[in-house]
């Protein structure tokens, strides 16, 4: 694999945008999907087609409206993208697109990702202002890899906060010098994009020691967060009260970039309750919660997408009261992904699991479940 | 159930979505309810401000809805037995039966119509002046806060397009909103392009205002302004607020009250050779 590295005399924001305006002006690109900030100050995804527009863009800004991945699906399932673009995305969003295209919900071709080591993003409700304001305090401890005090819970312990995948990568968290900008590339289209910009040739790698350092806070802090999230010990009566409060609107299964299905089987006719079996259950317990099968939804979300959950935390950020979706499928998820050797958006040749039959993945999984 | 749960059944009867055989509805005067967010929040909190509410019919800590609702007792409310708690004691109450179902609930239980109901219209009459001036005050912030494209496009700019609203509300019935559907999501990459390349550039998801205006174009007619919109809304954005003004100005042009008579049909199910000429002659 190619991995040359360069080094521009600016800081990644203005790299990134000189990157893109280049790609621009020699026509490797005519479109740019990135984080932008709009004229109003709010910050929203955007297709940039304009290069005297593209001042807009923001891609750094720790914000995730969306999981860009779940976007770029939408531009390209039906037809590979008709022209030349570039898409800045956030590690958990691009392997989000990873396993859309191999669940066929998205294309690759005629696309150039550019990407970067990520310290997380903001829940979504906070105010841009109040994040500009935290900017500094989350610049500084991008470098030592500490906890950014309101950020997702899950972008705390994500250890895959360097991208694997893309042309570009952008090293932005590890990298101590706020004036230089550290820029792999990974692929030749990576080199090629890059032809004809001014920049310097560097030893430095993404996987120095700086990077493993944070990389083990963020491992040490996962145990901890798993360890308080003690959901398998919850039984039925924890889990009901658990996804209890939820009000079934669906919120995050419709911001998954995972569950990509137009007609939720939940939601579909097939689930509908008959009068009949109401009336079974109402004898059974004398009363019933409607709308019932709260429990149920979550679990059967859990089933269906924990396999290939990228722990992006869209799910958490617009639970209006307040599960924590996203650190239960991630502990989850983590769980059967280890089970099954499978790191979903790492490899588009990796089938996904139950897609094939490999009689060997449920060898370890039969003794899990006697040892039970 | 609480008047606007009512009237969302009836429409949902209209829109044979339910069946009303071998329901009776009980009904009660209601003082609004806590936003869900606080009580997530804030449980204790909450059952204090809700325990304030029930007992003054205060609306400083209820939904925004909540406090411009008119419907609050039996105004428009097809129930069949009615609990009147306003101008009551914390321990009393008073029951009126609404419909011959509910007289005959009333009789099965030995219990006779109270016929001096004149304490509770009065708490009913002060209650309705406090919440129209908010309704007022309300739809007058509404309208200057959405008076043009920019304005309306500002107002949902926090909007990430998870349709929540959509999901959480009553009258959208559809099992797959035509937003959701392929004919409005599975587009070519060529016409994001398009579009892009016409003004330099989309936010994506595309079309977000145009969902909250189609829903709206959609449901309005029938929107009887329970809030839950607003409540679900993972951003805060004011859904309902927007939705009950517009819903009370179509309602107003089709002189139609949502929820009130299950007999009565939903204007966009009818036709009548005679009616909005008005808006064919201001077009002229």
């Amino acid at each position: 694999m190619i991995m040359h590295i360069a080094e521009f005399n600016t800081p990644p924001d203005t790299a990134i945008k000189r990157i893109v305006s280049h790609l621009f002006t020699t026509q490797q690109c005519q479109g740019v999907i990135a984080l932008s900030k709009k004229p109003t100050g709010e910050y929203a995804y955007a297709l940039i087609t304009d290069i005297d527009t593209l001042d807009a863009i923001d891609p750094l800004f720790p914000l995730m409206p969306a999981n860009a991945g779940k976007l770029i699906s939408q531009l390209t399932m039906v037809q590979p993208s008709t022209k030349p673009l570039v898409a800045i995305l956030r590690p958990c969003e691009l392997r989000a697109l990873y396993e859309l295209v191999k669940l066929e919900q998205a294309h690759l071709d005629n696309l150039l990702i550019i990407s970067f080591t990520c310290s997380g993003v903001f829940s979504l409700t906070t105010k841009p202002a109040d994040i500009h304001d935290k900017l500094p305090e989350y610049r500084e401890k991008a470098k030592t890899g500490d906890i950014v005090p309101g950020i997702r819970e899950t972008c705390t312990f994500c250890e895959q906060y360097i991208p694997e995948n893309a042309d570009l990568v952008l090293n932005v968290a590890a990298h101590e010098n706020d004036q230089k900008t550290i820029l792999v590339l990974k692929t030749p289209e990576g080199e090629k994009a890059i032809k004809g910009l001014d920049t310097t040739a560097s030893h430095a790698d993404l996987e120095s020691s700086h990077a493993k350092t944070i990389l083990c806070k963020r491992v040490e802090h996962k145990k901890q967060v798993f360890s308080r999230s003690t959901t398998e010990k919850l039984g039925w009566d924890g889990l009901i009260n658990l996804f209890g409060k939820c009000i079934t609107c669906r919120a995050c299964s419709s911001v998954c970039p995972i569950c990509y299905c137009k007609l939720c089987y939940i939601d579909s006719g097939e689930k509908d309750t008959m009068p009949l079996s109401w009336e079974r259950e109402l004898q059974g317990k004398g009363a019933l919660r409607i709308p019932s099968d709260t429990i149920m939804y979550h679990l059967v979300r859990l089933l269906h997408v924990g396999i290939m959950c990228v722990g992006c935390g869209m799910c958490s950020d617009v639970c209006p009261v307040a599960i924590p979706i996203a650190t239960i499928f991630t502990k989850f998820g983590h769980r059967v992904q280890k089970d099954m050797h499978y790191s979903p958006g790492k490899d588009l040749t990796h089938k996904i699991p139950l897609t094939e039959i490999n009689p060997q993945d449920f060898v370890e999984t039969a003794e899990v479940a006697q040892q039970v | 159930m609480r008047p606007c749960e009512i009237r969302s059944a009836t429409e949902l009867a209209k829109l044979r979505q339910i069946d009303l055989t071998n329901i009776i509805f009980l009904s009660v005067d209601c003082a609004g309810v806590i936003p869900t967010k606080h009580y997530i929040s804030d449980p204790e909190a909450s059952d204090d401000a809700y325990a304030a509410a029930l007992n003054t019919f205060s609306i400083d800590d209820v939904r925004s809805s909540c406090t411009a609702c008119l419907h609050f007792d039996l105004t428009d409310v097809p129930t069949d037995l009615h609990i009147a708690i306003l101008g009551h004691t914390a321990t009393t109450c008073t029951l009126i039966p609404c419909s011959d179902r509910g007289t005959r609930c009333m009789t099965t239980m030995d219990m006779i119509p109270d016929q001096d109901i004149q304490a509770w219209q009065n708490a009913i009459e002060k209650q309705r002046h406090k919440r129209k001036e908010q309704r007022t005050k309300l739809f007058s912030d509404i309208l200057a806060r959405t008076s043009g494209i920019t304005e309306l496009d500002s107002y949902f700019v926090d909007c990430i397009n998870c349709h929540n609203c959509m999901r959480v509300c009553p009258i959208c019935y559809c099992r797959q909103c035509f937003f959701d559907s392929p004919d409005a999501t599975r587009l070519e990459s060529e016409q994001y392009f398009d579009r892009a390349m016409a003004k330099g550039g989309i936010t994506l998801p595309a079309d977000k205002l145009l969902f909250h205006l189609g829903r709206m174009s959609h449901m309005s007619l029938s929107c009887i302004g329970c809030g839950s919109c607003e409540d679900a809304c993972a951003m805060e954005v004011p859904v309902a607020q927007i939705f009950m003004h517009m819903a009370d100005r179509v309602q107003q042009m089709f002189d139609y009250t949502p929820g009130k008579n299950v007999d009565e049909p939903i204007p966009a199910l009818t036709y009548k050779e005679n009616e909005l000429h008005e808006y064919e002659d201001a077009k002229e």
